[in-house]
């Protein structure tokens, strides 16, 4: 029953090769990006390294003029901007999971779901347009009147622009809502509903159950989440760089402009004409790169764990 | 009857999943143009032993087997494992028509997916041919450029036996074709079987002693992965040899 | 009432204002759009490339065309490496390395969009000493492909197994089976996956400001520098002048508006795949 190999069969056997062959190309290719993306930025940021050294993490000087550069003003505003971002927007989105999972009726339910997928499709640019002309002007009479009513001169001098950190945040906060939201629903809709039934057959309120039963449940898998979403957060570009303020130093105030990792870059890069200064600037995407590495590794860890829970 | 000549023999197969073993030593010799019933408990690994014949056992993650499968003398581990499941043909619990295709090109799905391209009037041919040997042209003629899933269910299970035994293979495999089927359909397929079995050497998984002694030529007893008996069916149903075949046959198992 | 009750009462009316709360903001940012996004628009906004500079009117038809080729390049050119990798990845479910593949597009998905445009700059655009659009199309490719690839996954997961292995059952080999029955019964919800993934790309602008670059003519070679509407957006936001700024508005608006087309594409090619399931 040894049958020859016909002319199709031959041809079936190269088509599985080559099939065979692109998968395990387009899956090496995908992990070497990853490798890919570290070396190149750690080559061509090697005139920073070379100038500053590690110190270039703390140094807070950061001065195209001199060429003097540091990056802990633009660390220090990522972190500042990034979990401002998150502690405004967590209690939100929440709120609306728990809304979404446990109140709405599936009538009510699709239409929101809907609408949170509309606004974290919007482009950044687009919110960073709208924080520009409509946030940026709210922010800055807000700060008017909270100089006067701490009667500090000087924030009514300084502050008048609104362009700053809390302008950041607080478009940030925005922005990372829907996302936040849509993961920590998924984390809530894998609860067993027999769980939150027998609270409720108990005589427990709704809110006893999802407080006692639902909650401590997910607990995981909302880390995962939040993580996933300072992540979001911390490399948040163009809204973020378009309502900042580009500050070069070191901000004192939630008021004071200031720079985030990303906005720097993106302020700053075409700009930059020295070899140190477009160093220092690739060092600085050689950072962020490794801490939305680290993070998003950190966060998928997490999450696997909570479902394997 | 006289003796039928031997189209598949199986050497001390033995399967596992992960570290499970399921299947133990078991050898058997299918006869040639017959139909052969599989029979045992829920979990005695009738469904893992026909998926060792034509090697789908071992896509399933974790899974492994031992032993020799002889199609008509050919040991099939040195075969291409595509060119054994041309000549092994097999049909499933649950219709399966492809989704994507029409009634047409799932009678045809075979000669698609391995690559051979047919002419025109020999593909309406064998689809013809084909569809009537499973009682289906006169049903179906109108819906050949249908989606093949459009069809009832009966008619589905009847379009993937056309599409299996279009590939003229030696032995077509059935894990319980009409367990997800109405009486009806049934027992248009337990004819079908019959009458299949001039062309074709059939191996049928059920759980059904009544059906088994109605269509079968031989059975096969599995118990806790080991083949327990194997014989004429008529011999088999009145005078089993083996104490656990008898139980099973008077009853005493689910 | 008890405490109880009271709390539950309030938290049920608490949770309901945040979902009302997201729905206000987003009404109030498109609200926005729109009014200041319509009010500027006329047909010279969408035919002509900006007027010289000193000069009142023209539009932004450079920026679209731009937007257009860089991301129907970026998808092309990231689609067979998406789609292969989420085969990949579908095809070796369990397997060790299979995880580090899915595992590193997670990965690949969060990193911000600064760093692709930063990676496109110093790899292509130093190296052959140009802007390019082609730059900025590969820069855009590196985000598309992982997302394309985790679509395809798990699209590829919903195929029914039984529909594989009537296939192998058949005598098919792999490969075969994955282009005819996995891919071919997916095809919906993976073309809606891609729509979706160009719907993202097609709004990106930190990626274009350092590869594209952008220019003030209508251009179609992709080897020299591009406009595109995202990056006309953030450019005339950012300028001084009132006109400039209103243009932002309107290039804002279509773009919104060639978005949303996308996903609604995507959303009923979603609906399709889940009736033909059902
Ligand atoms: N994918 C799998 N992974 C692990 N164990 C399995 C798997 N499939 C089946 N088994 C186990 O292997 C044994 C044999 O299963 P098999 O499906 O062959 O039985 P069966 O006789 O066909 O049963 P039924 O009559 O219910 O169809 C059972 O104990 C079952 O639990
Ligand atoms: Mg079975």
């Amino acid at each position: 029953m040894a049958v020859q190999p016909s002319r199709s069969d031959r041809r079936e056997l190269v088509r599985e090769r080559a099939f065979t062959a692109a998968g395990l190309t387009a899956a090496v290719a995908l992990v070497t990006t990853i490798v890919l993306f570290l070396v190149q930025l750690f080559i061509t940021s090697r005139a920073s390294r070379a100038a500053f050294g590690i110190p270039f993490l703390w140094r807070s000087e950061w001065n195209p003029v001199t060429e003097q550069f540091g990056a802990l003003p633009m660390i220090i505003g990522t972190l500042i901007t990034g979990f401002g971002a998150l502690l405004i927007s967590t209690p939100f989105a929440l709120g609306i999971a728990i809304f979404l999972a446990d109140y709405a009726g599936k009538k009510a339910a699709e239409p929101v779901k809907y609408l949170i997928g509309l606004l974290g499709g919007l482009p950044s640019v687009i919110f960073g347009l709208w924080g520009l002309f409509v946030l940026v002007p709210i922010v800055s009479r807000f700060e008017v009147w909270f100089g006067k009513l701490v009667g500090s001169e000087a924030l009514v001098a300084s502050g008048t622009t609104g362009v700053g950190l809390l302008a950041a945040i607080l478009l940030l906060a925005i922005m990372i809502l829907p996302f936040s939201a849509s993961l920590i629903l998924e984390s809530l809709l894998v609860v067993p509903m027999e769980l939150k039934e027998g609270a409720l057959a108990l005589g427990a309120t709704k809110w006893d159950t999802i407080q006692n039963v639902e909650l401590p449940y997910v607990r995981r898998s909302m880390v995962g989440a939040l993580v996933l979403s300072l992540g979001r957060a911390l490399g948040e570009t163009m809204a973020v760089t378009m309502v900042i303020g580009n500050g070069m130093r070191l901000p004192h105030s939630l008021f004071d402009p200031a720079n985030t990792l990303a906005s720097a870059i993106a302020n700053q890069f075409l700009e930059a004409t020295s070899p140190v200064y477009i160093a220092s600037l690739i060092q600085l995407a050689l950072i962020l790169f490794v801490i939305a590495i680290v993070i998003n590794i950190a966060a998928r860890v997490i999450l696997r764990r909570g479902v394997q829970q | 009857m006289e003796e039928p000549s031997i189209v598949l023999e199986t050497q001390k197969i033995n399967a596992w999943f992960g570290k499970d073993q399921v299947l133990f030593d078991v050898s058997a010799h299918i006869p040639k143009n017959r139909v052969t019933a599989i029979m045992g408990p829920s979990g005695c690994g009738k469904t893992t032993f026909v998926r060792t014949l034509n090697g789908l056992h071992l896509m399933t993650p974790g899974a492994r087997s031992s032993g020799t499968v002889l199609l008509e003398g050919t040991d099939t581990s040195t075969m291409d494992i595509v060119d054994v499941r041309k000549h092994i043909g097999m049909v499933f619990q649950r219709p399966n028509p492809f989704p994507t295709m029409t009634v047409y090109e799932n009678v045809l799905a075979g000669y698609r997916l391995t690559g051979q391209r047919l002419a025109r009037e020999k593909a309406d041919q064998i689809v013809e041919t084909t569809l009537n040997k499973v009682g289906l042209w006169t049903e179906v003629q109108t819906k050949l450029f249908k989606a093949g899933t459009s069809l009832s269910g009966g008619q589905q299970q009847r379009l993937c036996i056309a599409r299996t035994i279009a590939m003229e293979p030696a032995v077509v495999l059935f894990d319980e074709p009409t367990s997800a089927l109405d009486p009806k359909s049934t027992a248009i397929i337990e004819e079908l079987l019959s009458d299949l079995k001039s062309e074709y050497s059939i191996l049928f998984v059920t759980h059904g002693l009544q059906q088994a002694a109605r269509i079968s030529d031989y059975v096969a007893f599995f118990m806790l992965g080991e083949l327990v008996e194997f014989g004429e069916t008529k011999r088999v149903f009145v005078g089993p040899q083996d104490k656990r075949t008898e139980d099973y046959l008077s009853g005493k198992y689910g | 009432m008890t405490a109880r009750k009271l709390k539950n009462s309030l938290m049920g009316f608490l949770v309901a204002a945040s979902a009302g709360l997201l729905i206000a903001v987003l009404a109030v940012i498109v609200w926005h759009i729109f009014i200041s996004g319509v009010r500027y628009l006329n047909w010279d906004f969408f035919t002509k490339a900006p007027a010289p500079f000193g000069e009142s009117g023209g539009g932004v038809f450079n920026a679209i065309v731009g937007t257009f080729l860089i991301t129907l390049v970026a998808a092309a050119i990231g689609t067979p490496f998406g789609m292969f990798a989420g085969i990949y990845v579908a095809e070796h479910r369990g397997q060790r390395f299979a995880d580090i593949v899915r595992l590193c597009a997670d990965a690949l998905q969060g990193i911000p969009s600064i760093v692709i445009g930063i990676f496109g700059y110093t790899f292509l655009v130093a190296r052959f000493r140009s802007y390019s659009a082609l730059s900025a199309s590969v820069a855009l490719a590196f985000m598309f492909v992982p997302t394309t690839a985790r679509v395809t996954e798990e699209v590829l997961n919903l195929v029914p197994s039984g529909l594989k292995e009537a296939a192998y059952a058949l005598g098919a080999r792999r490969s075969s089976v994955v282009w005819n029955v996995s891919i071919k019964t997916a095809a919906a919800g993976i073309t809606s996956g891609l729509l979706t993934s160009m719907a993202r790309i097609a709004g990106e602008t930190a990626p274009l400001l350092f590869t594209a670059f952008g220019s003030r003519y209508i251009e179609w070679n992709m080897l020299r520098p591009m406009s595109a509407l995202p990056l006309q957006i953030y450019i005339y936001a950012s300028s001084p002048y009132p006109a400039l700024q209103q243009q932002a508005w309107s290039a804002a608006f279509v773009l919104v508006l060639l978005i949303l087309l996308l996903q609604f594409g995507a959303k009923h090619l979603i609906a399709r795949v889940l009736r033909v399931k059902a």
